[in-house]
């Protein structure tokens, strides 16, 4: 059966062009790029090219690309990074309501350090507000956490304002940017935004597992967190992962020079889907986030990543629906999973004044770019039936279940 | 042709497995199943990696899901847990009775929220890896009945089960012995065949005394131990620490050496007293039994059943003597020691569960209500 993968938020396809130069660094002897000899030079060759796609990804200096495992290990070392500079008692941390776990738990474990670490709410659309966020600053804050666009529902936020804002009431407090969500459909010009770190995932954008990046902004100081070596100037140790960076860089060269036309077309299904939604006449189903839908430049007024649809249906409690949609070959996901691959309760929805409720029956549609629309249109009818089947199953009694999209 | 959907509850252990493995070979189409319990991430899920519904668990029942060839997800029923089981068993035990969590886990979580789970999925039934034997008589009614093998048979723990619920449900391994269940485990090359039982409350990682101290400290205050007459013989350090008929860890010892060993007779939450007396004192000869559940027509009034008072104990005899607002009283053949309220007592008629309740009071031999 072909299946329909509609969760490229969680992992997109892997892009046959990053495929293809990888191969060469899976088999045979690629070296260690720290060796001297010619196997060692020609990887750490391989490296600094892939080094120098991410920079132009960001608008940045090749030199303040740190390599990581991925977009946790990037957040987590920019938060880390910048607290064990010095002793972490009583330094303060400020981290958007919404952020991913991975920046929300990373920030958290921080106490245990001493450091004192806040939330900043947001409001209904999932939006920070840069003002407000910037009245939590003191002279004690080392970083200010948030988010280009929300991995769950799209909101973009504000962050160049929020980088002018926060600067203005302490220089000295750094801005780490989580951009894994939004670098797939928003330029980024670490410039324009301003912040001091910004991190990414190659999972995200079509490269493959096992790889991310951290920008550093230069004449920032970051204490590694992985130690052991000097890699990656003494801010993340560890033999590179070299066929993985190299899939990353030719990911993030494709992105650079495809993103207009992958955002055009993520517009266009986002319309076919919610139309089609709307045609089954399926009842009690509303969009989270902002009604506008974000153009490439992102701007700084309320907008939503046009590829990533949190949709909550009431009375319809997501995991059932996603199992019911998984057996017909469709693949959808809602908040997170745990360790044993249960659905948890999403924070965003919850940070968003949602109820738990409404939390436990929204589903996130992200179709990757290089979807059929007539594929994202029948997976729309196939929603709205596994919705109403899961609704009419409770005060069901004896009698034969309606059998709506078995 | 639609095959019938079966959602089988695996818990990691070879009982469900052997449950899944056999409605596959019946041609069901089977969605095998985990309920996530433990609060994610947390220190206890960390604890109880191993034990029934535990993330071991849910790996063990993934990886036998992937040698049976069928499909398993994971559902959070956290919440529900928390709620209905965790919640009842903490203030049961507060208010100086002794819960039964399996019982009330088949009741709202297992055939509740998990049978829910079960509708919202289109499937025809659910099925669990219990040790009862189920069927629909010719004449339409339902019939559960203690399993072949009667050291493991649970149809104790289904009594609370409601009749339409049952109607959806299967117990595939009821009609076979342990032995057979892990030899067939085995031959279809499982690796959880040779899987201890878990024996403990899932969610209570070794003494509930211990598990009481830390997450209901406050609730926990001394008391004092007294006889029947109400002399005080010594103090206790919560009522919660303390069941129906046991005597060790009573703190307090008989006058004289000719006199009987103490056991506990009765727990009194109000006054946090803590009764104590002979053994003879512990046995029942009437039980007051509230939430009555019926499986079949009610037995007359006087009939002789057969009843059994805990999990592991055995069918003795009985006869249910009135049935009101009150609840059902129930007279014992024999006395019987240590009854406990908080527990279930289920009657049977040849071997058929015809229905169950919990137990609210007892009374002795010649003695007022505990």
């Amino acid at each position: 059966m072909e299946r329909v993968y509609l969760d490229a938020a969680a992992a997109a396809p892997i892009d046959p062009r990053a495929s293809d130069v990888m191969r060469s660094y899976i088999e045979g002897c690629p070296g260690n790029p720290s060796s001297v000899h010619y196997e060692g030079r020609h990887a750490r060759l391989a490296i600094d090219a892939a080094r120098r796609k991410i920079a132009c990804l960001l608008g940045c200096e090749h030199k303040e690309v740190v390599f990581t495992s991925g977009g946790t290990e990037a957040n987590h070392l920019g938060l880390w990074g910048a607290l064990l500079r010095e002793d972490p008692q009583g330094q303060h941390v400020l981290v958007g309501a919404v952020e991913h776990p991975s920046v929300l738990a990373s920030a958290h474990s921080l106490t245990r350090l001493g450091a004192r670490v806040e939330e900043l709410p947001a409001d209904r659309d999932g939006a920070i507000d840069p003002e407000r966020a910037a009245d939590r600053v003191t002279s004690a804050t080392t970083v200010v956490a948030v988010q280009l666009a929300n991995h769950e529902v799209g909101t973009v936020q504000r962050v160049s304002e929020l980088v002018k804002a926060v600067k203005a009431r302490s220089p000295r407090a750094l801005v780490l940017c989580d951009a894994v969500a939004a670098i797939g459909q928003l330029s980024v010009d670490v410039d324009r935004l301003g912040v001091d770190l910004l991190s990414i995932s190659s999972l995200k954008i079509g490269g493959p597992y096992g790889a991310g990046a951290l920008y550093v902004r230069a004449g920032t100081r970051l204490r590694g967190v992985i130690g052991g070596g000097d890699q990656e100037r003494s801010r993340r140790a560890g033999t590179e992962n070299l066929a993985a960076i190299v899939g990353l860089g030719k990911a993030a060269e494709l992105l650079q020079q495809e993103r207009p036309g992958r955002v055009q077309r993520l517009a266009q299904l986002r319309t076919v889907f919610l139309e089609a939604l709307a045609r089954t006449g399926v009842a009690g189903w509303s969009v989270n986030g902002p009604c506008r839908v974000a153009e490439i430049s992102g701007e700084n007024v309320p907008c939503v990543l046009p590829g990533v649809m949190s949709v909550t249906f009431e009375e319809a409690p997501a995991d059932t629906v996603l199992v019911r949609l998984d057996r017909e070959g469709i693949a959808i996901s809602a908040g997170s999973a745990c360790a044993a691959g249960s659905l948890l309760p999403s924070s965003v929805l919850l940070a968003m004044g949602r109820t738990a409720s409404e939390g436990r029956s929204t589903l996130r549609i992200s179709p990757p770019w290089s979807t059929e629309p007539t594929a994202v249109a029948w997976a729309a009818e196939r929603v709205a039936c596994a919705v109403e089947a899961v609704r009419g199953a409770h005060g069901r009694r004896q009698s034969q279940p309606v059998e709506v999209g078995r | 042709m639609n095959r019938e959907r079966v959602l089988v509850a695996m818990s990691g252990g070879v009982d469900s497995a052997v449950a899944a493995l056999t409605l596959k070979k019946a041609g069901y189409e089977v969605l095998g199943v985990t309920m996530a319990i433990w609060p994610a991430g947390s220190e206890e899920e960390e604890r109880h990696k191993e034990g029934c519904c535990s993330l071991g668990a849910a790996e063990d029942a993934r990886a036998t899901a992937e040698a049976l060839g069928i499909e398993h997800y994971t559902l959070n029923l956290r919440d529900e847990f928390h709620r209905d089981v965790v919640a009842d068993f903490e203030a049961t035990y507060l208010a100086g009775r002794t819960p039964n969590p399996c019982i009330t886990c088949n009741r709202t979580i297992k055939f509740g929220a998990l049978m829910d789970k079960a509708r919202e999925l289109s499937a025809d039934f659910l099925a669990t890896g219990h040790y009862a034997e189920l069927k629909i008589d010719e004449d339409g009614s339902l019939n559960l009945r203690r399993a072949r093998d009667l050291a493991k048979d649970q149809s104790y723990v289904l009594y609370p089960v409601p009749q339409e619920t049952l109607r959806r449900t299967l117990f595939p391994i009821g009609h076979m012995t342990k032995p057979e269940v892990r030899q067939m485990a085995r031959e279809a090359g499982l690796p959880i065949w040779n899987k201890p039982d878990s024996v403990e409350i899932c969610f209570v990682a070794g003494d509930y005394r211990d598990y009481l101290r830390e997450r209901r400290p406050e609730a926990i205050s001394p008391g004092p131990i007294v006889d029947r007459e109400g002399r005080v013989l010594g103090e206790h350090a919560g009522v919660a620490f303390f069941t129906i008929g046991q005597r060790r860890g009573l703190g307090v010892k008989p006058e004289s050496v000719d006199q009987d060993a103490l056991y506990v007779t009765a727990i009194r939450p109000l006054t946090r007293e803590v009764v104590v007396g002979p053994r003879h004192e512990a046995e029942s000869v009437w039980l007051q039994v509230t939430q009555p559940r019926w499986l079949a027509p009610k037995p007359r009034i006087g009939q002789p059943v057969k009843l059994k008072v805990r999990a592991h104990g055995p069918l003795v005899g009985a006869q249910l003597m009135t049935s009101g607002p009150d609840g059902v009283g129930v007279l014992l053949d024999q006395p019987m020691f240590a009854v406990t309220p908080g527990q279930a007592a289920v009657w049977y008629v040849d071997d058929r569960v015809v229905g169950g309740g919990t137990i609210d009071w007892t009374r002795s031999a010649g003695a007022p209500a505990a």
